[in-house]
């Protein structure tokens, strides 16, 4: 055996993450006897020679990083936490990688783990109950794992004998063979596709492999195949013309203009403009390329994952939306990022909110709490190690007991999407001669994530929670990092660009992506399993084919490019192997020369050939809802409630984490002012570097409205996204392109007709506004389910429309914020859609108050279209000073955020508006305020109520700092400014 | 929730912001006018002198400092470490190279750490770097990774002694921030004429902390300042956010005596466009004052 070193490192941990992690300890084991712990980081060199004396100093000096020590922890640790012997981590080949280029050739790998040094009460040995509480803390065991010492680290450099293929026995023991591998393996297979493979392989005349069935089970997941959403429909006994996806693509038919790709590729393209893209030729030479460029669209969710294990759940939600993007036509590049949750109450230690209830879960998933404060932070590092920008998102909370039942969000919506550019050269992928290569780009495959596409759909609960814990990934940006710059010297080679087509390995792995890119080229394959590059010597067939290990893409390359294709690889010392070719014949096998055998040998058709076929026949459920009760609320209480309501606060943290500027074509970010403010709700792009051409992307939704009335909370879903929209300069509403993103607890009673109506109301509304949906993904598993004693529990999401609204712009620099002009004489004026509406249901004040109500806002497509007209208007004419949309908190709300960002004094006047003080400010209905001169005011008011808004001047800047709501002259609301705005950030 | 997950300190200085009735926030101030081009009469020569636009493998800032050194007059090149150390580049035929941000190595080794280290230990770059920092009309940059890589470089780079190392922020926390720096009176050639100027600039970074060894390092250093965080009256910024990273006296760039070789932990790359600023006052025109100083560093070259 190689010599092994362990060497110890400087401290691991700051003393505020220690006190932190001893809080934790307390909190889980209040008879702890740990009163103090320490960490440092240990390196474990593996020698493939003894390493000469100049050579240890060099690796003495890399392994001297981070901050200097003024606490090393002394004598032997309590225990180590290592990454889980058998695989390299991601740590490991990076700083292996940097011990090569500084010429330590001697060193075969560098492992790092960390001692963790517990000191007890009176010196006591560390029990076992502490030590078990403790582990749990920090050691992540889908990655790592425990040893008593460093001495047993030899354990991380051991070869493990590949595990074998495995065979299911079908021919001897029939169907139930069948039955058995779907629970064995988590494969979620419906019975039709169970009688579907018992024939196929009965004519193929032998038992199929694991191998097979996975890939099988993966390529007709939900998660892959959307079966409900392409299902046909009977809804109280009426058969429905259409399928979800058909009323979808009903947009698009209404409105192909703009559009360049829908529904075919990883993302979808719409039309961008002629402008000077700036890149690097060939040689290396930067310079503008005159190049017809198309923007990319995208947007996924990464639900399951994030309520699992939030941290990386988020990062590879971001990772894989990101590779999307760059795996669009053949090679594009991803620009800017947007992300968002919804997650049941956060139940915030120390500050209990009136709304909430006490936390009930089951124990297999993250609380709202963890999921806020580590899924952001994952989804945040991701986006700024690989260097994309994040420049918007939506965060919301929900959870109420309605009807009897409880509704929230205990499976979280983790969302997130972007743009990018595309040249409109490569827009479109080539199909794929006989012997066509095929290459896998990026990092190894590693045993993580194994049936993602199956877990994901299915309700938090159905699975084993070993198998909920298999299929979460981790991310290694790094380097998706350097695939995204192999690809860019790709496509920045214009017309020479090597690649054929291209995909990215999302769920399934590459047995779901190989097969997807060799049958889109009209062609079969042929695979070498052992070319596949794999981080860990155990894994069998099965695991190497099916693994969801991330930052991997596969392409195609002619075989006379591989030489060019190798070159850019090398020089980006990013990994890539030719894994197999494409074959005229349409079949896929895989080879394993390791074994001598085939793991697949079949028809495509037999993997892909099974058309989903699915008929849901549902009933709606009528619902009776009490009606909100506003007796008792006062209007100052309601206002700090409403301002520190998750959906209307102040969102700092989850914007400084992330990077707003790398890629210098970011133009507009939440923050906002010269206190940086984070109340703006577009997030605008440029295109290049000399005009000012750009991109805007905005979100909507109103999940809790789903409870009241699913059509309308569908409709305020896109209102919100292009009033938030409407602050860029938008060409038109018909280049407006939407993402739908839909989740729903399907087979929850009622709940599937209440998506049917959902889907219906939102293709007639976008069909008749002028907009279409080229883009979305469905999850239809919202429902966490669990046991306690003989007690059945669960927790159900509404039907959740989730809307990103992107829209080329004219000219970025065009673009409002809530930000107000200081100058004297000006006025806010609110336009509202609904005039005279004031409909309370699901607004974050019934929320705050542990509320429904049971009528809530809702919008006709004449009305917000002419919402945005007027908005274009003003800026046409140079009067928009500054805008802001209502939403969440209702005028209230976008008054004080307006206030806030402009540390300014408001004046509110209720004189000539109708209704309860608390129903003006707090409705949700579809509007806006904008800042105009006073001089342009009145104009204002009057143009808008021509166009059916209803429209008033309601406030201006005061010299006082307070917010102040007047009626009459009776103060009805008089708060300092600043107080408002700290509970509003508390 | 930012009390909860990142240092409390750093959360509670930003909440007490709120009530501060002095804080003026962004404001910024000019002592030039970022529309005058000092570099306009380099450039009428024709002349465009070559700058590699240097990465490592997880870089990821390099497109927008290739723009803009592009705009001031340069011809930029990507410029792979692999190009270096495979002889397909030399820096000899550069007249500056600028190391740009990005988490190089995935910062596995500290943060430009790795990426130092394998130029300082392999004789071959070690030797090509000292040789191209010794040489009387070089230049370079780093900023943000590349600075933090470029401090580690400072046994190599003529009058770098006194340079501090870059690790952790104060907040434990990667910090995304538009934040307003003081451009002192320094020797860097990048900020001729910029003196005195208080300009709002994009900050993203978790390991910018400047750590000196002691107060007598830190003296040393004061000379070299080229870029510090000013809170809205313009004082050093010893509070978060004001100074996202906790440095001392605000201290976030230096330079060397001669003023070649500068670093830089904010990133003026990326907001060198009015139209790329989250805030700028009204009227700033399409260069925005980030611009002076790659065109500096044009006219330095002559």
């Amino acid at each position: 055996m190689a010599d092994i070193l362990a060497l110890p490192g400087r401290s691991a941990a700051s003393s505020f993450r220690l006190a932190k992690l001893l809080d934790s300890l307390r909190a889980a084991r209040p008879a702890t006897d740990v009163v103090a712990l320490a960490a440092t980081w240990r390196h474990y060199v593996e020698l493939e020679s003894p390493l000469a004396p100049e050579a240890r100093t060099v690796l003495d000096r890399l392994l001297t990083y981070g901050p200097a020590d003024d606490r090393p922890a002394a004598g032997a640790p309590s225990f180590v936490v290592v990454p889980r012997p058998g695989t390299i981590s991601p740590w490991s080949s990076k700083a292996t990688d940097i011990a090569r280029n500084c010429g330590l050739d001697a060193v075969r790998r560098i492992e790092r783990g960390i001692d963790w040094h517990a000191t007890t009460r009176g010196g006591k040995p560390l029990s076992h109950a502490d030590r078990e509480a403790l582990v749990s803390l920090v050691c992540d065991r889908m990655t790592e794992a425990v040893l008593d010492g460093p001495s047993d680290a030899h354990v991380l450099f051991a070869h493990v004998e590949p595990r074998p293929l495995a065979s299911v026995p079908l021919l001897a023991e029939g169907r139930r063979a069948l039955e058995r591998a779907n629970a064995e393996l988590g494969l979620a297979l419906a019975d039709d596709e169970i009688d579907y493979l018992d024939a196929s392989f009965r004519a193929l005349g032998r038992d199929p492999t694991d191998v097979e069935l996975m890939m099988f089970a993966q390529a007709n997941s939900e998660h892959c195949r959307h079966k409900i959403f392409n299902a046909s429909w009977i809804v109280d006994g009426v058969p429905q013309p259409k399928s979800l996806f058909g009323m979808i693509r009903d947009t698009h038919a209404a409105h192909p203009q703009g559009t360049v790709i829908a529904y075919s590729d990883n993302a979808a393209v719409m039309e961008g403009a002629r402008i000077a893209r700036f890149h690097p030729d060939g040689d290396g030479r930067y310079g503008a390329h005159d190049a017809l460029t198309h923007t990319l669209m995208k947007v996924e969710t990464h639900n399951h994952p994030t309520a699992i294990a939030p941290f990386p759940g988020a990062a590879t939600g971001s990772g894989g939306e990101i590779r999307d993007e760059g795996a669009t036509g053949i090679g594009a590049k991803p620009k800017a990022g947007l992300v968002g949750y919804t997650v049941s109450h956060l139940r915030v230690p120390g500050h209990a909110e009136p709304w909430e209830a006490p936390l009930d879960k089951p124990g297999r998933i993250a609380t709202p709490l963890a999921i806020m404060l580590e899924g952001p932070i994952g989804a945040a590092s991701f986006n700024n190690e690989f260097g994309r920008p994040n420049l918007g998102g939506y965060f919301r909370t929900f959870e109420q007991s309605v009807g009897g039942e409880v509704r929230g969000y205990h499976k979280p919506i983790m969302i997130a999407g972007g743009v990018g550019n595309i040249d409109a050269r490569h827009t479109g992928k080539h199909p794929l001669a006989d012997g066509t290569l095929i290459v896998q780009l990026g990092g190894p495959g590693l045993l993580i994530g194994l049936g993602g596409g199956a877990a994901s759909s299915m309700a938090t609960g159905a699975n084993t929670a070993d198998l909920d814990f298999d299929s979460v990934q981790r991310g290694n940006a790094e380097i998706e990092r350097r695939a995204q710059e192999v690809i860019d010297r790709c496509w920045q080679l214009g017309d020479a660009n090597p690649i054929l087509s291209i995909h990215d390995v999302g769920a399934g792995g590459l047995s779901n992506a190989l097969p997807e890119l060799v049958h889109g080229g009209g062609a079969g394959g042929t695979f070498d399993l052992r070319a596949v590059p794999s981080g860990e010597s155990g894994m069998s067939p099965r695991e190497i084919w099916c693994n969801e290990a991330q930052e991997r893409y596969v392409l195609a390359i002619a075989p006379d490019d591989l030489a060019r294709f190798d070159a850019i690889c090398r020089r980006e010392r990013c990994p890539y192997a030719v894994v197999g070719r494409a074959r005229g014949d349409g079949r896929l096998v895989v080879e394993d020369p390791r074994f001598s055998n085939r793991p697949v040998d079949v028809p495509l058709d037999v993997i892909l050939g099974k058309p989903p076929k699915m008929t849901r026949d549902v009933r709606r459920v009528a619902r009776r809802l009490p009606a909100f009760d506003l007796s008792g609320i006062t209007l100052t209480d309601a206002a700090r409630r409403v301002l520190r309501f998750p959906a209307v606060a102040d969102k700092t943290f989850l914007i400084t984490i992330g990077d707003r500027t790398v890629g210098g074509l970011c133009s507009r970010d939440p923050m906002v002012g010269p206190w940086q403010v984070p109340v703006a709700d577009v997030a605008v792009t440029l295109m290049d570097f000399s005009g000012h051409a750009g991109e805007a992307m905005a979100m909507g939704e109103r999940t809790p409205l789903a409870l009241i009335d699913g059509p309308a909370s569908g409709r305020m879903a896109v209102a919100e996204a292009i009033t938030n929209l409407a602050a860029a300069d938008i060409v038109s509403l018909d280049r407006v392109k939407l993402s739908a993103n839909w989740m729903a607890p399907a087979g929850h009673p009622g709940e599937d007709a209440v998506l049917v109506d959902t889907v219906r109301a939102v293709s007639e509304f976008c069909i008749a506004l002028g907009v279409s949906i080229p883009v979305g993904k469905d999850s239809m598993s919202m429902r966490t389910a669990w046991r306690e004693g003989d007690a059945h529990k669960s927790v159900t999401a509404p039907v959740s429309l989730i809307v990103t609204a992107f829209a080329p712009v004219g000219d970025a620099r065009r673009t409002s914020t809530p930000l107000l002009a200081g100058a004297p004489g000006s006025a806010l004026v609110w336009m509202q859609a609904t005039p005279g509406r004031r409909r309370l249901g699901a607004s974050a004040l019934a929320q705050v108050h542990g509320q429904l109500g049971d009528e809530g806002p809702d919008v006709a497509p004449r009305a917000l279209a002419a919402l945005v007209g007027i908005v274009r208007g003003l800026r046409e004419r140079g009067a928009l000073l500054a805008y802001h949309d209502v939403a969440d908190g209702g005028l209230f709300a976008t008054l004080a955020e307006m206030a806030f960002a402009s540390r300014a004094g408001l004046d509110v006047r209720l004189d000539e508006v109708t209704g309860d003080p608390l129903a003006v400010l707090f409705a949700e209905e579809v509007g806006a305020v904008v800042q105009v001169s006073a001089s342009d005011a009145a104009r204002t008011v009057s143009e808008a109520r021509t166009a059916g808004l209803e429209a008033h001047e309601i406030a201006a800047l005061a010299a006082h700092d307070r917010i102040r709501v007047l009626r009459h002259g009776t103060a009805l609301l008089d708060e300092a400014r600043d107080d408002l705005h700290r509970e509003w950030s508390a | 929730m930012q009390r909860l997950r990142d240092e409390p300190l750093a959360a509670d200085q930003e909440h007490a912001r709120i009530g501060d009735a002095a804080d003026r926030g962004l404001s910024p101030v000019l002592t030039f006018d970022p529309a005058e081009d000092v570099a306009a009469p380099f450039v009428a020569t024709g002349a465009r002198p070559r700058v590699a636009v240097l990465r490592e493998q997880g870089v990821n800032g390099q497109v927008e400092m290739a723009a803009a050194f592009d705009r001031a007059g340069f011809e930029a090149f990507d410029v792979h470490m692999t190009d270096l150390a495979s002889g397909r580049r030399s820096l000899a035929d550069f007249a500056g190279i600028v190391a740009c941000g990005g988490f190089s190595y995935g910062d596995v080794l500290g943060a430009g750490e790795g990426w130092a280290k394998s130029i300082l230990f392999d004789a071959k770059l070690a030797d090509a770097f000292a040789a191209f920092f010794a040489r009387r009309d070089s230049f370079a940059l780093g900023v943000c990774n590349g600075c933090q890589m470029m401090s580690q470089l400072k046994d190599l780079i003529p009058g770098a002694e006194a340079w501090p190392r870059f690790v952790r922020n104060r907040s434990e926390q990667f910090e995304a921030r538009l934040v307003q720096v003081e451009i002192p009176r320094s020797p860097s050639l990048f900020f001729r004429g910029m003196e005195g100027s208080r300009l709002p600039v994009a900050t993203a970074h978790g390991e910018g902390y400047a750590e000196f060894r002691d107060a007598a390092h830190l003296a040393a250093a004061r000379a070299l300042v080229s870029m510090r965080y000013v809170d809205g009256a313009g004082r050093p910024a010893a509070t978060y956010p004001h100074n996202p990273n906790g440095s001392p006296e605000g201290i976030t760039g230096l330079t060397t005596a001669d003023g070649r070789f500068t670093i830089l932990m904010p990133h003026p790359e990326r907001v060198w466009r009015t139209a790329q600023l989250s805030w700028a006052p009204p009227g700033w025109g399409e260069a925005s004052p980030w611009l002076r100083m790659f065109r500096n560093a044009r006219a330095a070259l002559g």
